[in-house]
């Protein structure tokens, strides 16, 4: 079962952050809730105007924000298994290669949204197990 | 204003701007292995992976290979319980380097395990086995139990069911070594003997899963003797226990207040006079189901005359 892990007050204003190509997002409280890297920094420092993500650009960010509607938006209960559906189901709509995968993981380390952090993860052990051979694994995921 | 843990200042620090420990790859050259190794693959993503995929990584690459064996390093559990593929010792011999965090170790039918494949396992990781099972591990010997039982802390489940190795010295090193076992499965021993038993279970009172089955020295005695010392007992397999009686049974029933199940299929000097009280408790399962109703009363008065004729012991204590 996923919650929010209380290390910092939450934020009851919208934020502005800006991901590393220069892009600007303003980005509701609700969503900026669930990561909890920015209700840190705005805990720490609560006049920052515009948070900067170096690490992530204007692409992953809006599917790491597509993300988190879906979770706010969710009826059911968050868990592995409903997390894990959730993310197959953006995968098939948004995602058509494994960098962007892999981006998602890196964003959802860097903004600690652990709902993200769990999909993701989990849906790469998934891919990984359903190889059948080391070819396949050299093949898909281009380890040489 | 909140107080923020060391880890989070880090983390902060790193997203205004600070220099980053390791080279940011450039977006089109981003691999699986440019995820950060301690905080994602092997915590979040290695977790999931079964042995299978961890060898079948190790043949990809050099990368591949130093990652799955950092994933085998942390891993808590290890089964290969009947598994007796093709070139098994060879894997074995790799786990037995890597794994170093090992928990809970299943190794039960491997035929092929033999004392130069388990000891230099058992030397990485006696530190934190708290669960061990060589149940029909035949080709082994006590040598291999020495390291489990002195050095293994941490021990709490133990089985060693078929293991026609195990001798009356290695329970006795068991007695003085492991008091602290929850569960332990010593079916089909024969060469344990009754007096080592008796001993065995007045040290080892934190017992609540015992399995005797088939171990011709278990007697009414040795049930006193746990009902005396084991009042943690839930479940007893007493299968096969052909010298046990209603007198041994009786004393399990008064003394271990917590018992939910016992197994005496083929004990055949046990009666309902004994299990009649047992089945009153609930949920408690016996594997002998309750003879027919108009049957008891006839079953009661035949062995009423078979109360006497007990197990005779040399250490029968009234």
């Amino acid at each position: 079962m996923y919650s929010f892990i209380p290390r910092a007050a939450p934020i009851h204003r919208d934020v502005t952050v800006q991901t590393s190509n220069g892009c600007q997002y303003r980005v509701k409280s609700e969503l900026a809730n669930q990561m909890v890297a920015i209700r840190c920094l705005l805990a720490k420092s609560a006049d920052i105007s515009v948070i900067p993500l170096e690490d992530i650009d204007s692409e992953t960010f809006e599917l790491v924000l597509k993300w988190c509607r879906t979770v706010r938006d969710s009826k059911v209960t968050l868990n592995e298994h409903s997390a894990r559906t959730m993310f197959k189901k953006l995968v098939q709509e948004s995602i058509d290669d494994r960098i962007m995968i892999y981006k998602l993981i890196l964003a959802a380390n860097f903004l600690d949204i652990e709902s993200l952090w769990g999909a993701t993860t989990q849906h790469l052990s998934d891919e990984i197990n359903e190889c059948k051979s080391v070819q396949d694994m050299n093949k898909i995921f281009n380890v040489k | 204003m909140c107080t923020l843990q060391i880890e989070e200042e880090a983390h902060l620090l790193h997203i205004c701007g600070s220099r980053s420990p390791s080279p940011r790859p450039r977006s089109g050259d981003l691999s699986l292995f440019d995820i950060c190794w301690d905080d994602v693959l092997i915590p979040k993503v290695a977790k999931y992976l079964s042995l299978k995929d961890l060898f079948n990584l190790r043949c990809c690459s050099r990368v591949a290979q130093r990652f799955a064996e950092a994933s085998l390093e942390i891993r808590a559990e290890l089964h290969l319980s009947g598994n007796n593929s093709k070139n098994i010792e060879i894997a074995f011999k790799v786990l037995a380097r890597c794994c170093h965090r090992l928990e809970v170790l299943h190794l039960a039918c491997c035929k092929w395990l033999k004392d130069d494949l388990l000891l230099p396992l058992l030397k990485q990781n006696k530190q934190r086995l708290r669960a061990v099972n060589l149940n029909e591990c035949v080709n082994i010997t006590a040598l291999s139990l020495q390291p489990i039982i002195v050095e293994c802390k941490e021990l709490r489940v133990l089985k060693l069911a078929k293991c026609q190795w195990l001798t009356t010295g290695a329970v006795d090193a068991l007695t003085l070594h492991q008091s602290n076992l929850v569960e332990f499965d010593i079916s089909h021993c024969g060469a344990i003997g009754e007096r080592c038993l008796i001993i065995f279970f007045r040290k080892l009172n934190k017992l609540t899963i015992l399995s005797l089955a088939n171990t011709p020295s278990v007697t009414d005695q040795v049930l006193i003797q746990i009902g005396n010392y084991c009042k943690d007992l839930e479940h007893i397999n007493l299968i096969g226990c052909a010298a046990i009686s209603d007198y041994g049974v009786r004393a399990l029933t008064v003394h271990c207040p917590r018992l939910r199940s016992l197994h005496i299929l083929r004990c055949l000097r046990i009666t309902e006079l004994s299990l009649a009280a047992l089945r009153q408790r609930q949920l408690f399962y016996i594997d002998r189901p309750p003879p027919p109703l108009q049957d008891v009363n006839a079953v009661a008065h035949n062995n009423a005359y078979n109360l006497n004729d007990f197990y005779p012991s040399d250490f029968l204590v009234y």
